[in-house]
C-alpha cells in the first residue's frame, strides 16, 4: 500500500469531469491517463477520474519572455514558482465511493473548488477501482468530445499494467473488454490495441 | 449605444495629419538642436555654469535647464553600457490603488504596494512582497471631518509607500547581498500633483525616505519611461538666446521638443548620456534638507533600437533619475547603469522587476469586487445595510454585457 499524493486542487468542475489546477513543483507525479480523485475534506463522496487534458497558459509576459534567447534561471524560476499561473488538468470523472465502496459511473454532484486531488497510488484501491471494467464505458462515451479517447485507453491500460505488478491477466481482460465494446469502431480499436503492443 | 465610429473618420485622419506634420518638424528641430550639443557651446565649463546662471537671472516659472554636474564627459557624451557586477540585489517596487468612490456603497481607499527583491546573479527565484493597506473615513488622516476620503491625498500616500517600501525592505534585513538598488517607477525629483496644502510635508517625507535608503548603504534609482522632460534642451535654448525674450520664444510649452527627441539620435542600445542635475524650485529644496539628495539624471536607451534604426525618428528612451550621493561616484553611476541595462535585456527594454512589481501591486476590477464583496459582508455582520448610488446600479446595468442563449 502507497500513500496517495496530492497534486493540485480542484478549479471547476461538474457531474461530467473537473479541472485541477496545480503548481509546477507538483506537476512530477501526474501524467496524461493517470487514475486521480478529488477528495473532500468533508463526507462528500471522492470522485474518481482520468486525467485526458494537461494545459500550461501563457500570458503576454511569458510571450515576451520567450523571445529572449536565455533569460536569467532566476527569472525562470519566478515565472514557475511565484506567479500564478496553475498548470490546468482536464479530469474525466468515471466513478465514486458511496457508502465506503467504490462504483463506477458519474458522481451524484460534483467536487467544489479547492477540494484536494490526489493521485490514486494506493494499491488496494486501484486494484479495488480497475477489477470490475465498467468505467471502461464511461471513457468510451466520450468518443465526440475534445477526449482523445483512444491516447487516453492506451495510456491508461499502460500505468494500471504496471501499478497492478505486470497484471497480463487484467490486461487481457481490458482488451477483450475493449474489443467487445468497440466491434463498431475499428478506428478506435486499432489505435487502442496498436498502443498496447 | 455603441460609439459611432463613421462620425470620427474625418477627424481621426486630420489628427494623424497634423501629427505626421508636427513630427516632422520636431525631428527637423531636434537635429538643429543636436548640433548645439555637439558644439558644446564653447566648452562645458561654460554650459555648466550657464544652466545655473541662466536659471537663476531668469526666474522664468517653466524654464529649468539641465546642470552639468561635472566637467568630466562632454555634453554629448555617449557611455557604453558596463557589465553588471557578478552579483546584487535589486528591489524594485510598484503601487496601485482603488480611489474613493462616492457612488459606492462604503467609502474606502486602498493602497497596495508590491515588490520583488531580485537576486542578481543568483539562480533562485526573487522573493515578492505584498502590502495592501485600507483607509476609510474614521481614520484620522483622511477624515477630514466628513465622509469623503481626498483621491490626490491618497495617490501621495501612496509614492510614499512605495519610496518607504524600499526603505523598509532594505534596513529589514542588513544581510542584503551588495551592491543593493532600489529602484523606483517613478521620477525622484518628487512633487505632489496639483496645488496640495501639505505638498512641503509631503516632499519633505520623500527626501526622508531618500535618506533612509542612504544611510542603508544601497543606492537609489528612479526609472521613468519615455520622458517628457526637456531640461537639456532648455540649457541648449537658453544659451542659444540667453534672454528673457529669447527663453521665452524658444521655450514656451508649445515648442515641445523633449530632451529624449535629443538623445535618440545618439543614444545605441544600452548606451547612457552624461549625468545632468536639474536646476528647479523643487531640486533646491531638496538640496537645502540634505545636499546629498539633489536629484540627477541620464538618459538610457533600454532597447535594441539604433538611433538610425528607430521608428518615427526617436528610439524610446528612459531617464533614470538618481541622488547626487550615487550621481558623484562614477563606480556607483556603473552599477546602476549595469544592473538597470541587465533588467531591460531580459524583457528587451523595460526592467524585469519593476514589470514584476507592477504585476504583483495592481488591483484589477476582479480584486475591487471581491474586495467589496467582503466589506459587504463584514458590513452586514454589524447590522449595516447600504448600496451604491442610483447612479451607480444604472451603469452596471447598462454596461452589464449580453450574454447569448445556450443549449436548445
Amino acid at each position: 500500500m502507497t500513500d496517495s499524493p496530492q497534486i493540485g486542487r480542484v478549479l471547476r468542475s461538474s457531474t461530467m469531469g473537473f479541472v485541477s489546477g496545480c503548481r509546477v513543483a507538483e506537476l512530477s507525479l501526474p501524467s496524461f491517463g493517470s487514475l486521480v480523485k478529488a477528495q473532500p475534506v468533508d463526507e462528500r463522496e471522492a470522485i474518481f477520474g482520468l486525467i485526458y487534458a494537461m494545459n500550461v497558459d501563457d500570458d503576454p509576459l511569458v510571450r515576451r519572455l520567450v523571445l529572449n534567447e536565455s533569460p536569467p534561471e532566476a527569472v525562470v524560476n519566478d515565472q514557475r514558482r511565484n506567479r500564478l499561473l496553475p498548470i490546468e488538468m482536464g479530469v474525466l470523472a468515471v466513478g465514486y465511493t458511496r457508502n465506503g465502496q467504490i462504483a463506477h459511473g458519474l458522481p451524484p454532484r460534483p467536487p467544489l473548488n479547492l477540494d484536494p486531488v490526489l493521485l490514486c497510488r494506493d494499491t488496494d484501491e486501484l486494484v479495488e477501482f480497475t477489477n470490475r471494467l465498467g468505467y471502461l464505458r464511461l471513457i468510451l462515451r466520450t468518443m465526440n468530445s475534445d477526449v482523445p479517447v483512444d491516447q487516453l485507453l492506451v495510456a491508461h491500460v499502460r500505468q494500471i499494467y504496471e501499478l497492478r505488478g505486470e497484471d497480463t491477466a487484467w490486461a487481457m481482460g481490458v482488451i477483450t473488454e475493449l474489443i467487445e465494446l468497440l466491434r463498431g469502431n475499428y478506428d478506435v480499436l486499432c489505435a487502442g490495441a496498436g498502443g498496447n503492443g | 449605444m455603441t460609439l459611432e465610429f463613421e462620425k470620427l473618420t474625418e477627424d481621426v485622419e486630420q489628427m494623424a495629419e497634423t501629427a505626421a506634420r508636427q513630427q516632422k518638424a520636431l525631428q527637423a528641430r531636434a537635429s538643429q538642436t543636436l548640433e548645439g550639443l555637439h558644439a558644446g557651446y564653447d566648452g562645458l565649463g561654460r554650459s555648466r555654469c550657464a544652466g545655473g546662471t541662466l536659471w537663476r537671472r531668469l526666474r522664468l516659472k517653466f524654464y529649468r535647464p539641465a546642470r552639468p554636474i561635472d566637467q568630466d564627459e562632454p555634453l554629448n557624451a555617449v557611455i557604453p553600457p558596463p557589465p553588471p557586477p557578478d552579483i546584487a540585489t535589486i528591489i524594485a517596487t510598484d503601487g496601485s490603488q482603488i480611489l474613493p468612490d462616492r457612488h459606492g456603497a462604503f467609502m474606502y481607499a486602498l493602497i497596495n504596494v508590491g515588490a520583488m527583491i531580485y537576486h542578481h546573479g543568483e539562480d533562485h527565484e526573487p522573493n515578492i512582497v505584498g502590502r495592501p493597506t485600507l483607509y476609510f473615513p474614521t481614520d484620522e488622516e483622511l477624515g477630514d471631518g466628513d465622509q469623503e476620503i481626498d483621491a490626490g491625498r491618497i495617490t501621495v500616500k501612496r509614492d510614499l509607500s512605495e519610496i518607504g517600501l524600499v526603505a523598509d525592505l532594505l534596513e529589514e534585513d542588513p544581510d542584503l547581498v551588495q551592491p543593493a538598488l532600489g529602484l523606483l517607477d517613478q521620477r525622484l525629483l518628487y512633487w505632489p500633483y496639483g496645488q496640495r496644502r501639505d505638498a512641503d510635508k509631503v516632499s519633505y517625507k520623500w527626501v526622508n525616505e531618500m535618506s533612509r535608503i542612504r544611510l542603508s548603504g544601497a543606492l537609489l534609482a528612479g526609472y521613468i519611461d519615455r520622458p517628457g522632460k526637456r531640461s537639456v534642451v532648455s540649457l541648449l535654448l537658453g544659451l542659444e538666446t540667453p534672454t528673457v525674450e529669447g527663453i521665452k520664444r524658444l521655450d514656451r510649452p508649445g515648442m515641445d521638443m523633449a530632451d529624449i527627441d535629443l538623445f535618440s539620435k545618439l543614444l545605441g542600445p544600452g548606451e547612457r548620456s552624461r549625468v545632468f542635475a536639474e536646476m528647479s524650485p523643487v531640486n533646491r529644496r531638496f538640496v537645502l534638507q540634505d545636499p546629498d539628495n539633489e536629484v540627477c539624471f541620464f538618459y538610457f536607451n533600454p532597447t535594441n533600437t539604433r538611433p538610425e534604426d528607430a521608428m518615427g525618428g526617436s528610439a524610446a528612451l528612459a531617464r533614470v533619475d538618481i541622488p547626487m550621493w550615487v550621481a558623484r561616484d562614477p563606480v556607483a553611476v556603473a552599477v546602476v547603469h549595469g544592473l538597470i541595462n541587465s533588467q531591460c535585456q531580459i524583457l528587451a527594454d523595460y526592467p524585469y522587476a519593476l514589470a514584476r512589481a507592477d504585476e504583483i501591486a495592481v488591483v484589477g476590477r476582479h480584486d475591487e469586487s471581491e474586495l467589496d464583496m467582503m466589506i459587504d459582508l463584514a458590513m452586514q455582520r454589524h447590522g449595516i445595510h447600504d448600496y451604491g448610488t442610483n447612479k451607480l446600479l444604472s451603469k452596471s446595468l447598462a454596461r452589464g454585457g449580453r450574454s447569448r442563449m445556450k443549449g436548445l
